[in-house]
């Protein structure tokens, strides 16, 4: 996976919001071989793109469990219900597979909210210093970050 | 040699083996289920079809079939004779099976479309098109069952539309920032297939810190500057460089970990699978166990010689 910079997040994101995730559900395609897992989401902030009235959006993504079989796509991401996340979104899916998940964790020392970088658990990563780059950053400064590159 | 001597030299002979094994242990972190049970394939002998047809441009269907091999046997008995896992590469003229879970396992270029083919169709009747960003160079998926941790399908593709993929050993040359070297980035894809996890930690997502082999939480890869080579240089290390070819050959700790989830043990292959291909000889005696076992004797003998001078 080549790691994509906040900047190409952006960009090819149709959709940028925050929210918490309300469920998760995986089901089988209709030939029963591939194992897709649909996530809503309510939405407390779009950052670029429309919400709907709702303020709820889905996303779907390759992989999840069904019964007893668990299928694993590298590089996906997997959502939590209940879980606060910033989500970069591209027609339904999330832009480059787990890299447009920003999961939110409070922080108790400083009082904020943190975005985590993305999820490279199962992802390799291209380039020397992949292993080495980004950290946590502060929700706020994502907020704006991301908000100066969509501009008005 | 009195019976004394004889013992106390085979005494320490066998101290200095024990402690000779008791370097500091590899470490290769194992994948796991969503619910904690590490995966494994039931039985060693496991084969995967190569569609020779969608070969990359840079590499002729022979030569793809040969990068393929070559990765596979690295993890493989008896190239790696403390293992009874056996990846074999069935080549094909034509796609055989589809991505996904069928029982088949597959490794395939996509050149068209950087999407599973053929496209998904959802319960409605409506096709879903699974397309994969432009940034993964590579896709493996693995089903499995999560209760026992058996692993049932594994399929691994490749993404020609964005990249290109040749034999960058044979033709540095090649290395133009977009082209990367297929057998490297096969060799840790296998790691994946057989069940091996990355072998360090990324402390982002809130996943949880999964153990290694020695009971030690993972080490943090992400930032971390104490990083040890053994760890960096690893196949299973989750981060390259496109021309790096360097994980084609496996690190000591990747090595452990094939060994340590499929030991040796009998020709389970030739008896349970059937198809052959798979049969091996017996295994060859650990070249590393027999060395140091006879270094431990040697040195059990040498002690014993200087308690003899002294006592002169």
């Amino acid at each position: 996976m080549r790691a994509m910079d906040l900047s190409e997040l952006t960009t090819s994101a149709d959709r940028i919001v925050l929210g918490e995730v309300l469920s998760t559900d995986s089901a089988w395609d209709a030939k029963h071989r591939t194992i897709y897992s649909t996530v809503e989401i309510a939405v407390s902030e779009s950052w670029k793109g429309q919400v709907p009235e709702s303020g709820r959006i889905r996303l779907r993504h390759l992989g999840g469990i069904v019964g007893e079989i668990e299928m694993t796509v590298y590089g996906e991401a997997s959502f939590e219900q209940g879980e606060r996340v910033v989500v970069f979104i591209q027609g339904g899916h999330l832009v480059g597979m787990g890299q447009g998940k920003r999961r939110l964790g409070w922080d108790s020392t400083t009082n904020r909210w943190m975005a985590a970088p993305w999820d490279r658990t199962g992802a390799s990563l291209v380039g020397k210093d992949a292993a080495n780059s980004e950290g946590s950053l502060p929700l706020e400064m994502l907020r704006a970050q991301v908000r100066a590159l969509v501009g008005p | 040699m009195s019976r004394f001597k004889l013992l106390f030299a085979t005494l320490v002979g066998i101290l200095s083996f024990v402690a000779l094994l008791s370097k500091p242990a590899c470490a290769y972190v194992r994948e796991v289920t969503a619910s904690g049970v590490p995966i494994a394939w039931k039985h060693p002998c496991i084969s995967l079809q190569l569609f020779v047809g969608s070969a990359p441009p840079l590499l002729t269907p022979a030569e793809y079939a040969a990068a393929a091999a070559q990765a596979a046997a690295v993890w493989s008995y008896p190239q790696l004779a403390c293992t009874d896992i056996r990846l074999a590469i069935a080549p094909e003229d034509a796609p055989a099976a589809d991505v996904g879970n069928d029982g088949q396992n597959v490794i395939v270029f996509r050149q068209g479309t950087w999407c599973r083919e053929p496209t998904p169709v959802n319960d409605a009747g409506e096709a879903e098109p699974a397309c994969y960003p432009a940034s993964a160079l590579a896709v493996t998926t693995v089903v499995k069952n999560s209760k026992t941790g058996e692993i049932l399908d594994t399929d691994v593709e490749f993404n020609a539309v964005d990249y290109s993929w040749g034999d960058l050993e044979a033709q540095p040359g090649l290395a133009d920032g977009r082209t990367a070297d297929f057998q490297n980035t096969l060799t840790h894809e296998l790691g994946h297939v057989i069940g091996l996890d990355h072998n360090c930690y990324a402390p982002t997502d809130g996943q949880p810190r999964h153990l290694d082999n020695n009971g030690t939480p993972e080490i943090n890869c992400y930032g971390n500057p104490d990083l040890p080579d053994s760890v960096a240089n690893a196949t299973m290390y989750p981060s390259v460089n496109l021309p790096d070819t360097q994980r084609r050959v496996l690190s000591a700790d990747d090595q452990q970990g094939a060994c340590d989830i499929y030991p040796y043990a009998r020709d389970l292959c030739s008896a349970d699978v059937e198809g052959g291909g798979c049969s091996v000889a017996p295994p060859a005696p650990s070249k590393n166990a027999a060395t140091l076992l006879f270094g431990g004797l040697a040195l059990g003998f040498a002690a014993i010689l200087a308690w003899r001078r002294m006592r002169v």
